[in-house]
């Protein structure tokens, strides 16, 4: 294995004395694409402005490529790019936007062919929008200069905050491939946060899921929080469950224990088929299915009333769940476990 | 009415014709309000950047005497400067007192809390995300500080603009230590006071008009900028 291009130790970052993120230790390997998903306020933002070098950790210590670095660090500033969740275009023309970085990197060889290339790469046509100023862009357009602004950079580590927010499906289309180009093209490694669900597990190497300020797990896993209610005899449910269709899970330790279900045990199983003896199920719609790149394990992406929940199945299954049919899911009480 | 309609006749031919005195105190105005100007832009920018930029201790204290000091009177200014450039001031050694150089002094503390405050306030209204937007593309500290100006920089002109009204149009501090000495320390306020307590209005319309005619270009050039 690669020495990580990021090595994380102890790291703990406190806002108004209150933690926002803790990790012991996270590796980033040099040529992968690490995705970050959890709920809005879980630190996915916190990690990749660490990271980015934007924010310094209150405790801890961030080596990039072996070397202790933090912000404004000679060492890394300009081999990293961020593409913040609301990137912030400079009150200037769009190639003047997309250059800055090369500007101040004094690398302006080429100037206009790469500003160019980097325009056409999310889907801008050059001649049209390299003169428009600031102001004359839609909210996707600016998000594709933004991204433009640091493709053009070709950094070491692209890291992307929500890239595909607030966009429409075209934009969202076009920064995907481009970023994904990146990746193949230049050997970019890549660190995502994204809500989209489908499209990050289809795309990343490892995902991290992180609730309350912490990375939980490695890997697929659906995750259920309090504050926990006793439902009946020993089973207890989160909030936004008081639905006909509860997800029970055992005793919580305490009332904000989480509750850990790996996609692997979440079973599924047409409306009208038997479930298994002892299992509990749940009506839910499938949003989504993806297939993971490096294993090509396949997973389906649930909805539980207002609970995101992920399946991992086998490819038969493939030939009759779509997006938008109901299933029942199923796992068995003993595959929780609480952190 | 006629008076002021013939004064103002007057005072073209006054500046079609070139007289000297009144381009005299035209000259000194331009002279000592750009020195005055220049001194308190470098300073004034810089420290009023401090101001709005970073969080320390006692910012919000320091930010309060500042704008106080934009309403400093004038005569007040000039009792200060005349107090440190006479004989018996500090500065006295220098014989500053009723010198051009001294009108720039009072002009520079005058217009300095004005480029201050305004550069402070354009650069706390900035964007909160342009700073991290610049980091995360690899920009330097200083480069930080320079693009983040360049982004404020019509609240810097603004700044300048307004601070360049004040420094124009003020009396007290010229008269007090300028002592308005034909050919010398005579500005264009000055010998319009002088030359109103005369009954001279010609003159004084027409150094008006100057005054007038000078702001407007400023304000021209600078709105021409703007647009660029």
């Amino acid at each position: 294995m690669k020495d990580p291009i990021f090595d994380l130790c102890h790291i703990k970052h406190e806002y108004q004395e209150k933690t926002v993120f803790e990790e012991d230790h996270l590796g980033i390997s040099p040529g992968t694409i690490t995705g970050l998903t959890g709920p809005n306020g879980s630190g996915k933002s916190t990690l990749l402005n660490i990271l980015g070098l934007i924010i310094k950790p209150t405790h801890g210590v961030v080596t990039f490529m072996g070397y202790p670095v933090g912000p404004f660090s000679d060492k890394a500033r300009h081999s990293i790019a961020l593409l913040p969740q609301q990137p912030y275009l400079l009150k200037r023309s769009v190639f003047n936007n997309v250059a800055y970085g090369l500007f101040i990197r004094k690398d302006t060889v080429n100037l206009k062919h790469r500003v160019f290339e980097a325009l056409d790469a999310v889907g801008l046509s050059p001649d049209q929008f390299a003169h428009r100023h600031d102001h004359q862009l839609s909210g996707g357009e600016a998000r594709r200069v933004a991204l433009a602004s640091r493709l053009v950079l070709r950094p070491e580590v692209l890291l992307l905050d929500e890239p595909t927010s607030h966009v429409d499906e075209q934009s969202s289309r076009l920064m995907r491939t481009a970023v994904l180009n990146a990746r193949d093209i230049w050997k970019t490694t890549l660190v995502i946060s994204s809500h989209d669900r489908e499209w990050l597990y289809s795309i990343s190497d490892t995902v991290l899921t992180l609730f309350r300020g912490r990375i939980y797990h490695h890997g697929r896993i659906n995750i259920l929080y309090g504050p926990w209610e006793k439902w009946k005899d020993d089973l207890y449910h989160g909030p936004g469950h008081d639905n006909a269709c509860p997800l029970p899970v055992p005793e919580p330790p305490h009332d904000h224990a989480v509750a850990i279900l790996p996609a692997r045990f979440l079973g599924l199983k047409r409306d009208k088929d038997a479930i298994p003896e002892g299992a509990f199920s749940l009506f839910c719609h499938v949003t989504g299915i993806s297939i993971e790149r490096k294993t090509k394990k396949i997973f389906v992406f649930l909805m539980n009333g207002k609970t995101p929940l992920i399946s991992e199945v086998n490819d038969e299954y493939l030939s009759y769940v779509k997006p938008g049919m109901r299933v029942n899911a199923y796992y068995y009480l003993n595959d929780f476990s609480f952190s | 009415m006629d008076f002021i309609l013939k004064g103002m006749g007057q005072a073209l031919m006054l500046l079609i014709q070139g007289d000297p005195e009144t381009y005299s105190a035209v000259g000194v105005t331009l002279y000592v309000s750009s020195v005055s100007m220049a001194a308190s832009l470098l300073t004034g920018i810089p420290a009023g950047f401090i101001l709005g930029f970073y969080d320390f201790r006692g910012r919000k204290s320091l930010r309060l005497i500042v704008d106080t000091l934009l309403a400093l009177p004038t005569v007040f200014i000039g009792l200060l400067v005349y107090a440190l450039v006479s004989s018996r001031g500090p500065l006295g050694p220098l014989g500053l007192l009723f010198s051009v150089p001294a009108i720039a002094i009072g002009q520079t503390i005058l217009a300095f809390p004005v480029v201050t405050a305004l550069t402070a306030t354009a650069v706390e209204g900035m964007d909160r995300h342009l700073r991290p937007t610049l980091m995360s593309l690899g920009a330097s500290r200083r480069q930080v500080v320079k693009s983040c100006l360049w982004e404020v920089r019509y609240g810097l002109l603004a700044a300048g603009v307004t601070a360049y009204g004040r420094v124009m149009t003020e009396v007290g501090i010229s008269m007090m230590v300028g002592g308005n000495i034909k050919w010398h320390t005579r500005t264009i306020t000055t010998a319009i006071a002088l030359e109103t307590g005369k009954g001279m209005f010609e003159t004084g319309i027409a150094l008006g008009m100057v005054l007038l005619f000078i702001a407007f270009a400023v304000n021209v050039s600078l709105s021409f900028l703007r647009r660029k």
